[in-house]
């Protein structure tokens, strides 16, 4: 007779009543290694605000992601680099690439040009966008904020007042060097990763003196609890709000108490799901920051360009009432006053 | 040139609504932003066997078991209630789990139960359950000890009886 065997897989982790089974041999079934892929997403709602005045360096926010990176090893730098297109890609508001044109819903031009943050306009191949070095993750992955186009609009355009427009399709390829940083775009080696950057520019002439351009979504993540205590949790410092205003404008942003406050404490403001709740508050700083309560805001003076700040939200610790499972959200209005 | 006049004229009115802005001075503008944290009662399982194996089988005269155990551990650290089950699979007939012989000639089905828990006589549900088990305080891990029985009095034929089980756990 020859053994007698009765097999048994294993049930994953899983979600109530869903039936999702990991197969123990889902481990052979692993791809080979993949080759670098990278995207960037910029923010369209993110603008410069033109009074006569040069503007030079304003900063557009773009969020770039990589994956399949060598795992271990020496550190990877890398540099991104325009491609042939960037001397033929006018944009959607003009016809040609320098200057570069913005338009106006009644047709009228504004000229500009779009540089790296080094300074360069981005009319030829072979330009150096953004560089810095993979993060040594296990994952093999990378994702940042990178600091890789800004736009540079020349003094003294007489233009009717309104918002400008341009889109600007842009090719760049990333290039990789293992232990030192690349010196230029024919230094390392080309990878097979390219990043297609499509480039929003609006310049607004004239108008309300300030502008929201990007809001952050906080997300605390996956809070802990220790026999009914809540454990404390802090955003990363990495989600930042964009706003412009117009140079020399001051400005204020305050927050409201959103719509589940209680008390006048620091951490009066409150998250909900269902029937529970959880306070947590806001601040500028990780730790030790001011709480951005009633009129206490964060200031600043306009340029003209992109300006960002961070705020934090805290979970204290605390013990709930109740803690019903699931999603819990608040939503606060940030109030840019000038 | 009728270009460049229609510009100017614009240019002027653009230079008294902005005048008008400066003597108003202020404004205000406003955008909603979420905060947002999640809550969840997250399981785990591993499982300190992958195979249950009855061994080389010569005679069915007794009943024979073999035994294993799952270890089921929840990060919330508050004695999650949970429920171990597996469905029938293709070889069950009706509610008799059973080994099938690949030897397709011999075409023939070895009767097996499935145990569950520490007394050793509960038949594990073929139904998805939340219930019947707690995990421990401090996000530990607890053992579901399983045994698998395989009744005496089968007719034995030369081949390798096997079946596919899913284990899965609730909560």
């Amino acid at each position: 007779m020859r053994p007698i065997d009765l097999l048994l897989a294993r049930g994953g982790r899983r979600l109530p009543w869903i039936a999702a089974i990991v197969f123990l041999w889902l481990g052979m079934c692993q791809p080979a290694a993949a080759a670098i892929s990278c995207s960037a997403s910029m923010q369209n709602s993110v603008m410069v605000i033109y009074n006569g005045s040069d503007i030079s360096g304003a900063l557009l926010p773009a969020r770039y992601s990589c994956s399949g990176l060598p795992v271990g090893g020496a550190t990877v730098y890398w540099a991104m680099c325009t491609t042939s297109d960037a001397a033929s890609s006018t944009g959607t508001g003009g016809t040609s690439v320098s200057p570069r044109q913005a338009r106006s819903p009644a047709g009228d031009t504004l000229n500009f040009q779009l540089a790296s943050n080094g300074g360069q306009d981005l009319t030829a191949a072979a330009i150096t966008l953004s560089s810095g070095q993979f993060a040594n993750t296990s994952a093999g992955t990378s994702s940042g904020l990178s600091n890789a186009i800004t736009v540079r609009v020349p003094a003294s355009q007489s233009v009717p007042a309104g918002d400008y427009y341009s889109t600007v399709l842009l090719t760049a390829q990333i290039r990789t060097k293992s232990g030192s940083s690349l010196s230029s775009c024919t230094d390392g080696t080309l990878t097979n990763a390219s990043v297609y950057l499509n480039i929003p520019v609006t310049i607004r002439v004239g108008g309300a003196a300030c502008n929201i351009g990007l809001v952050p979504m906080m997300v605390l993540g996956k809070i802990s609890v220790n026999s009914g205590v809540v454990g404390t949790l802090t955003t990363a410092g990495n989600q930042n709000f964009w706003i412009t205003c117009a140079a020399g404008t001051t400005w204020t942003a305050t927050f409201s108490n959103g719509n589940n406050p209680l008390g006048t404490g620091s951490d009066r403001r409150r998250m909900v799901n269902g029937s529970s709740y959880l306070n947590y508050q806001l601040s500028t700083a990780a730790s030790g920051g001011t709480s951005l309560i009633d009129s206490a805001g964060i200031t600043g003076t306009g340029t003209g360009k992109p300006q960002s700040f961070t705020t934090y939200a805290t979970l204290p610790t605390q013990t709930p009432a109740s803690l019903t499972p699931g999603l819990y959200t608040d939503t606060v209005i940030m109030s840019l006053s000038y | 040139m009728t270009s460049f006049l229609r510009s100017k004229a614009r240019q002027a009115t653009a230079l008294a609504w902005a005048t008008m802005s400066v003597c108003s001075s202020a404004g205000v503008v406003t955008a909603p932003f979420l905060i947002t944290a999640r809550y969840q009662q997250t399981c785990q399982v591993t499982a300190s066997m992958s195979t249950f194996d009855f061994g080389n089988v010569t005679s069915n005269s007794t009943t024979l078991y073999t035994t294993g155990t799952l270890m089921v551990g929840c990060d919330n650290n508050s004695q999650t209630p949970f429920g171990v089950w597996a469905p029938l699979s293709a070889n069950a007939n009706g509610t008799q789990r059973r080994m099938k012989n690949n030897d397709t000639s011999a075409g023939n089905y070895l009767n097996y139960n499935l145990l569950i828990g520490d007394s050793g006589s509960t038949t594990i549900s073929s139904t998805a359950t939340t219930t019947g088990f707690r995990s421990p305080q401090g996000g530990s891990f607890t053992g579901v000890l399983l045994r698998a029985q395989l009744p005496a009095g089968q007719t034995l034929k030369q081949g390798y009886y096997s079946d596919d089980l899913i284990l899965t756990v609730s909560y």
